[in-house]
């Protein structure tokens, strides 16, 4: 339910926000150059139970959107990127975790609108939500095995078991641009995610820095 | 609203809903697993027995080993300790600590140890347990109802006993499956794979009192059945596993003065010859657990002279190769369980000088962590190992 909420709350926004600002901003001349493609630093803090695995994530995203001839203030993008989830090593309690560093690699579909702002409208703040899947790699110690009705099996635990999953993962946050000219622009984006496990929800926030161009 | 915005809302909503289905069928739970296995944090405790005294060794947070001072079994000439073992006997899962008397002298009695969840322990007497002739016990869930039972295995004439836990650790109810003059060891796994905990019993000695199978009957006739019986003249212990990968519970034996063997479980109860040593050992003891971490039972032996303690690493066929563990002293007997709680399987050992922790290196070689100052009253009856969350 908390996942149904959080994607009904961005989606609300996001349609106030056609209502309250539906003045297009961008230079009729560039109509026709309808992709836009961008890329960003992104770090990656994971929240909750999620932080008890690993310490933090570092990577970047790519984004490639479509830019509609008369939504000009929209953007429908797809995607992606690399993380690299540097473990924890222990738990808050001081124990071994046993994990060791993993990746995510996301696909995602975007979709946001751009607010035009101060300094000649050349700020743009830009709601947008992301739901897609990622592609998940996690290394760790598996000590399933080691104990069996409190009494040990006499069987070691299975070293750096490799597992790769995919599961739903959905991206909610703030993009704020800053137009160079008319094709180019810098942002910063923060935004809030969760990758969606039946039994244990693993929650984030990132933070992106980077450039896009359309073209 | 136009059109443009109709498409690119019908297209955002799509993503939406094709996550939601990926959602709807997602069964795996990688990050939950992962979680729950961080925070799978034992503690391996120890319970060491000799005749006179019978201690429960904790590891603190350096995992440096004490004693446990709530567990304080009180020592009576007459009623001497056997043997110290780990259940859960009420299924609340904190483990609890069985302790059999090799003869109840009133007010001495076998002895069910309960903790409390910071594993303060208290008794509950077992009048019912007998320990006389003890040789050795196990335990299991025999009769299939959800609760561990006990069985103890005599020599000296006395019946051997098996003890059924009707629920919750009270109101055991008791039977009998045979007489043994000699000592012997006793092993548990399911040797003719019909669900039901079978026995292998190990003796020196040779008809009815030889080494054999004892068939789990108890829903047939109420008790064991003796079966598959094998002459093992010199045996001093015995231990079961699966060392050949197939599934199916095998069995080592150790001997004083000849070979150590491996039977293969042939699925039901019968067994052939497997590996055998190519030469004769002096063995006291055996321990099996994964020493190598190739996901295949190895074997430690307890040999009867200092710095000849053997270590048979499994190539996972149930072959062996041997390499000897030289800086163990005088040993009477082995545990083997990750005492430092870094994915590997280390050593305990219980020699002359002390008790000793040696832990693995990864690649089965061992180093020496720990000396715990020894009980009075040597030598050992037996060591038991348990698990605690931390």
């Amino acid at each position: 339910m908390k996942l149904l909420r959080m994607i009904l709350f961005l989606i609300i926004i996001n349609i106030s926000a056609s209502a309250l600002a539906g003045a297009e901003w961008s230079e009729s001349t560039l109509y026709g150059n309808k992709i836009q493609a961008g890329f960003s630093a992104t770090g990656l803090l994971p929240l909750g139970d999620f932080s008890d695995l690993y310490e933090m994530g570092i990577g970047g995203m790519l984004d490639f959107s479509y830019v509609s001839n008369k939504q000009q203030n929209y953007r429908l993008s797809f995607r992606t990127g690399y993380f690299r989830l540097i473990a924890e090593e222990e738990t808050d309690d001081g124990y071994k975790t046993g994990i060791s560093d993993g990746f995510i690699i996301p696909f995602l579909l975007n979709y946001e609108y751009r607010f035009s702002l101060f300094f000649y409208n050349r700020v743009k703040i830009a709601p947008s939500v992301s739901a897609g899947i990622s592609l998940n790699r996690a290394v760790y110690d598996d000590r399933s095995g080691t104990i069996s009705g409190g009494v040990p099996t006499g069987q070691a635990a299975v070293k750096d078991k490799s597992v790769v999953s995919i599961e739903p993962m959905t991206v909610a946050g703030i993009n704020i641009l800053y137009m160079l000219n008319w094709t180019d622009s810098i942002f910063i984006r923060s935004e809030g995610g969760m990758i969606y496990e039946s039994e244990t929800p693993m929650y984030f926030t990132l933070l992106n820095a980077g450039y896009e161009k359309r073209f | 609203m136009t059109k443009g915005f109709k498409r690119v809302r019908s297209v955002a909503f799509a993503g939406l809903f094709f996550s939601a289905i990926i959602s709807a069928v997602s069964c795996s739970d990688m990050y939950g697993d992962m979680l729950d296995n961080a925070k799978n944090q034992f503690n391996i405790i120890i319970l060491e027995s000799t005749s006179m005294q019978t201690r429960l060794l904790m590891p603190d947070s350096n995992q440096n080993y004490f004693t446990n001072s709530s567990f304080n079994s009180l020592y009576s000439g007459s009623a001497v300790f056997g043997f110290s073992l780990f259940a859960d006997f009420n299924n609340d899962s904190i483990i609890d600590i069985l302790v059999i008397r090799e003869g109840s002298v009133p007010p001495y009695y076998s002895e069910i140890w309960y903790p409390n969840a910071n594993l303060e322990y208290s008794k509950t007497d077992l009048t019912l347990i007998d320990g006389s002739g003890l040789s050795d016990a196990a335990i299991a869930d025999f009769d299939n109802n959800g609760y561990k039972d006990i069985v103890i295995v005599t020599g000296g004439g006395y019946n051997n006993k098996c003890f059924l836990n009707p629920s919750a650790g009270t109101g055991f109810s008791q039977f009998t499956f045979g007489t043994f003059i000699v000592k012997n060891s006793i092993n548990t796994a399911d040797f003719d794979n019909d669900g039901d905990i079978d026995l292998f019993i190990g003796t020196n000695s040779a008809g009815m009192d030889s080494s054999a199978v004892w068939l789990n009957n108890i829903k047939q006739t109420g008790a064991f059945q003796y079966s598959f019986p094998i002459e093992t003249p010199v045996l001093t212990d015995s231990k079961t596993a699966d060392f050949n990968n197939d599934g199916i519970p095998d069995i080592v034996i150790v001997n004083n003065g000849s070979y150590i063997q491996i039977l293969l479980n042939n699925g039901n109860a019968t067994f052939s010859s497997g590996w055998v040593s190519s030469s004769n050992y002096n063995s006291l003891r055996a321990a099996v657990g994964d020493l190598n971490g190739d996901g295949s039972f190895d074997i430690y032996v307890v040999n009867s002279t200092a710095s000849s303690n053997l270590i048979l690493l499994n190539d996972g066929h149930g072959n062996f190769s041997i390499k000897t563990h030289i800086e163990a002293g005088i040993s009477y007997d082995a545990s083997l369980a990750d005492y430092d709680l870094d994915g590997d399987i280390d050593i305990f050992l219980a020699e002359s000088t002390g008790l000793k922790i040696f832990n693995n290196d990864g690649h089965s070689n061992f180093y020496l962590s720990q000396t715990i100052s020894p009980a009075t009253g040597g030598p050992y009856n037996n060591i038991a190992l348990g698990a605690c969350i931390k």
